[in-house]
């Protein structure tokens, strides 16, 4: 359970403030309404792009971080499909100065050639460093446009092609700066030694005489019901396959995304998951193996994906995912495998909370979504799932015709 | 009233004058283990470090220490392997082991209300565990597979072949696994090295967090008592590091599209007086966001995504290392330009604002990194392997905040001699 004190600003902008006076220090976060999924298909890359243009000086700061280093403070920020957040730390006695950098750079840009020249080139080494020149990086690149045929998730943050990055223009990247940064589509988390009413007065102060922008409203082509499996396969350089199987699942706001969370951690959150236990350890198919949920604001991803033993072949790796699969929704899960992850739900909030950087990023999330009062029910949402909502689930989920399925074959060495 | 912001000038700020370090309290069991126990948090939470002389250097072979760790959680004459991760999983529970050079380090992290039984387990784990030949198989299997996938990795190849060039490739701080190792080692050579180094003699515990008032009765239930090993911890040295006769070490990797390149050269460890200054130094040139490297080789040139230096400090030995991976076809560029800020660093003073600068972040970035008990008891940790505390980083902070310029100058000169250096790459 946290403290939470909220605010809003004429212009629209959301305060949400949580003091922890056991830390010297605070963050300060602002999440912008922004993320891939907004980019124009013929644009891809462009939020993070974006994100990293947003450290080349504003309209009356030539330089974000220097001023920032100079009162202690450490900054960094990331760009989703849903979202592009920015985040300080500093010690709690400097704030204001985080309030200033965050202000002027949401105020107006410093658009420059030079800048965009060098974080072109910047973006497009990480491009390479993440995922072409690393074994499977690509799996995401050949993953979403399998699972997606229309909706923007079809490609990753990083866009979907270097092309789209290098041929950004400094045009391009105003329009984009002006239709998504606004104070009316963004929420500021501060949480750590502060008073809230000190930080709400920083807020006016700093922010309190951007105008509002003309955000458009968010018209995302919806993916439609898919109807048949589909597969892809490709042969690269790397030592052993990989299985990576897509499924479509609610989103982040469904109320089924609670159960659909401990599904994937029913699988495989933990050495005790199933998993583990029987696809890794008992039967020794695969060296690694995981089940996750993408998270994502529109209707997301399930993932399985795991790496093949030596001499396993991709069928048998196949087969046995499925029976662990249709087990989950042919079988009720027992009331101690229920118990055990929703435990594991409680502590690692617990664990999470030690953190004030943490806190601060989830409380801008939960006030993004809707309200961040909400965050305090989050463990209630998890123990109120029972073993006949997962089985429901699984039956919905686990569908071939709802099935992308990638097999990324090893080359004979 | 709202005041009016000045957005030229920004607003008024305070210098970080010291860090608060959060007490550390002392005891020992009755088997004369010593505890240190910082005591802190907003949460009922508790982290236990259980640190064993059972590191690669007594090992003295790649894996064998790291392997006896992974297995301990993998079955003991009570339970199996599943038992285990069920108890674990079912308390939410993290239980790990990392391996380092001297020493290896079990660490339970776990509600504190769920300790009495999961100190039972842990207990458990490590005085009783079975290591039993399929278990040893599955991992090693496993180990290797993940060896396979991380040796197509540039940053590994030109890691690892950074580490033989450095301490020499018979050096335990240098010597790294080969795909045959996986092959030779057997069940009972882990049996044997369990035995003789998870053991009271040379132990050390460290706890944090919010542990209750029963934590010493606790500990003392199930790690104080005399005999539970015959084994006596080997204090066989780590011998002199030897370094490359060859200054520049070339991995040609067909096809790269980015070359991994480390440029580095052999320093003394945290024991020595000059490392505080360095610190300082190594902040200048490439220890943080603002610094000389990212600004030449990445804000200014665009040739890498990330490049950083650090002073690495072992306990017999210390390296100073700059890493970045670069574009494949730009990496003769990026090697002049690191040279080249090296070189500045040498003739030319820092400026007082840039100085006050790294001054400023070096405290901001101590105060993150003492924040809260967990980070707290990981450097007293690290200290406490070199028999150092806290002091150390008293220090730190004052030399953070009476340096000058010319002090700087100084140790630049001796300490970043492109001659000292030496150059690695996988890649092109």
């Amino acid at each position: 359970m946290i403290d939470i004190y909220k605010h809003k600003l004429s212009n629209g902008l959301r305060v949400v403030v949580h003091p922890d006076k056991t830390t010297p220090l605070a963050a300060v976060n602002i999440l912008y309404d922004v993320g891939a999924r907004d980019e124009d298909p013929e644009r891809t890359g462009f939020a993070h792009l974006f994100e990293h243009l947003m450290f080349g000086g504003s309209c009356n700061v030539s330089s974000f971080d220097e001023p920032l280093q100079r009162v202690g403070g450490e900054n960094n920020a990331w760009t989703s499909n849903d979202y592009t957040n920015y985040y300080i730390t500093l010690p709690a006695a400097n704030i204001e100065t985080a309030f200033w950098l965050e202000s002027d750079r949401m105020l107006e840009l410093n658009f420059t050639d030079e800048n965009l020249e060098v974080q072109r080139k910047v973006v497009m080494e990480e491009f390479k460093q993440r995922y072409l020149n690393q074994p499977y990086g690509d799996v995401q690149l050949l993953a979403r446009p399998l699972a997606y045929k229309r909706h923007p998730y079809r490609w990753p943050t990083i866009g979907m092609q270097l092309q789209h990055i290098e041929e950004a223009t400094l045009d391009d990247v105003k329009e984009f700066y002006y239709k998504h940064y606004a104070p009316n589509n963004a929420v500021l988390s501060v949480s750590g030694n502060v008073d809230p009413e000190k930080v709400f007065t920083y807020a006016e102060k700093w922010f309190g005489d951007i105008s509002q922008r003309d955000v458009p409203d968010r018209h995302l082509p919806q993916e439609p019901q898919q109807t048949d499996p589909r597969f892809c396969e490709v042969q690269r350089d790397v030592p052993a396959h990989l299985l990576h199987i897509d499924f479509h699942m609610c989103g982040r706001k469904h109320p089924d995304f609670f159960a659909s969370d401990l599904l994937s951690d029913i699988l495989s959150n933990g050495q005790s998951s199933r998993l583990v236990q029987r696809l890794i350890k008992e039967k020794q198919l695969f060296s690694d193996l995981n089940a996750y949920i993408s998270g994502d604001m529109d209707p997301g991803l399930f993932t399985i994906v795991g790496r093949l033993m030596p001499g396993v072949s991709m069928k048998n790796a196949e087969k046995s995912v499925w029976k662990e699969l249709s087990s989950m929704a042919n079988k009720l899960v027992s009331d101690y495998e229920m118990q055990k992850v929703k435990n594991k739900v409680v502590s690692n909030l617990v664990y999470s909370e030690i953190s004030f950087l943490n806190k601060a990023m989830n409380l801008a999330h939960y006030e993004m979504m809707g309200n961040v009062e909400e965050i305090n029910k989050e463990v209630d949402h998890y123990r109120e799932v029972d073993a006949l909502r997962i089985k429901k689930i699984a039956q919905n989920i686990f569908v071939k015709d709802n099935s992308s399925t990638l097999y990324y074959f090893a080359n004979k060495q | 009233m709202i005041e009016t912001a000045d957005r030229q000038h920004g607003p008024g700020f305070e210098e970080v004058e010291k860090i608060e370090f959060l007490p550390v309290k002392r005891f020992t069991l009755k088997n004369r283990i010593d505890v240190a126990l910082i005591e802190a948090g907003s949460q009922d939470v508790t982290k236990i470090d259980l640190v064993f002389p059972a590191g690669a250097v007594q090992a003295g072979r790649p894996l064998i220490s790291s392997t006896t760790g992974h297995l301990l959680t993998e079955g003991t004459r009570m339970r199996s392997a599943a038992e285990i991760s069920g108890i674990l999983d079912y308390f939410g529970a993290f239980l790990n082991t990392q391996t380092y050079h001297h020493n290896s380090i079990v660490t339970l992290i776990c509600l504190t209300k769920d300790l009495p039984e999961l100190l039972e387990l842990v207990e458990e784990l490590v005085k009783e565990p079975v290591f039993s030949e399929s278990e040893f198989k599955i991992h090693i299997n496993k180990r290797r597979q993940e060896f396979v996938v991380n040796s197509q990795k540039v940053k590994t190849i030109a890691g690892r072949k950074f580490h033989n060039v450095i301490f020499g490739e018979d050096h335990p701080y240098g010597k790294q696994p080969v795909i045959k190792d996986f092959d030779i080692l057997t069940r009972d050579e882990i049996a044997e090295f369990h035995k003789r180094s998870y053991i009271a003699d040379g132990a050390k515990i460290i706890v944090s967090g919010q542990p209750g008032n029963n934590i010493q009765k606790l500990l003392d239930k199930h790690f104080g008592m005399p005999q539970w090993s015959n084994g006596s911890p080997v204090l066989n040295g780590a011998g002199n590091i030897s370094p490359s006769l060859q200054r520049e070490h070339i991995v040609n990797i067909d096809g790269a599209l980015q070359s991994a390149l480390r440029l580095g050269r052999p320093l003394f460890n945290n024991l020595h007086p000059d490392i505080f200054t360095l610190q300082i130094v190594n902040a200048i040139l490439g220890g943080y966001f603002g610094s000389r490297l990212m600004t030449s080789v990445r804000e200014q040139k665009g040739l890498t995504y990330g490049i950083g230096s650090s002073i690495i400090s072992l306990k017999k030995a210390g390296v100073w290392v700059i890493a970045s991976e670069v574009a494949g076809d730009k990496r003769e560029a990026a090697v002049d330009a690191i040279y080249e800020e090296m070189e500045k660093l040498r003739n030319v003073a820092v400026s007082p604002h840039e100085l006050a600068t790294v001054k400023s972040f070096m405290m901001g970035e101590l105060l993150r990194n003492f924040d809260g008990p967990f980070a707290t008891s990981d450097i007293y940790r690290t200290l406490w392997d070199f028999d150092l505390d806290f002091d150390f980083y008293r220090k730190m902070t004052d030399e953070i905040r009476t340096i000058t310029p010319d002090k700087i100058l100084e140790y630049s000169k001796k300490y970043l001699n492109p001659d000292d250096f030496y150059l690695v790459v996988a890649g092109r």
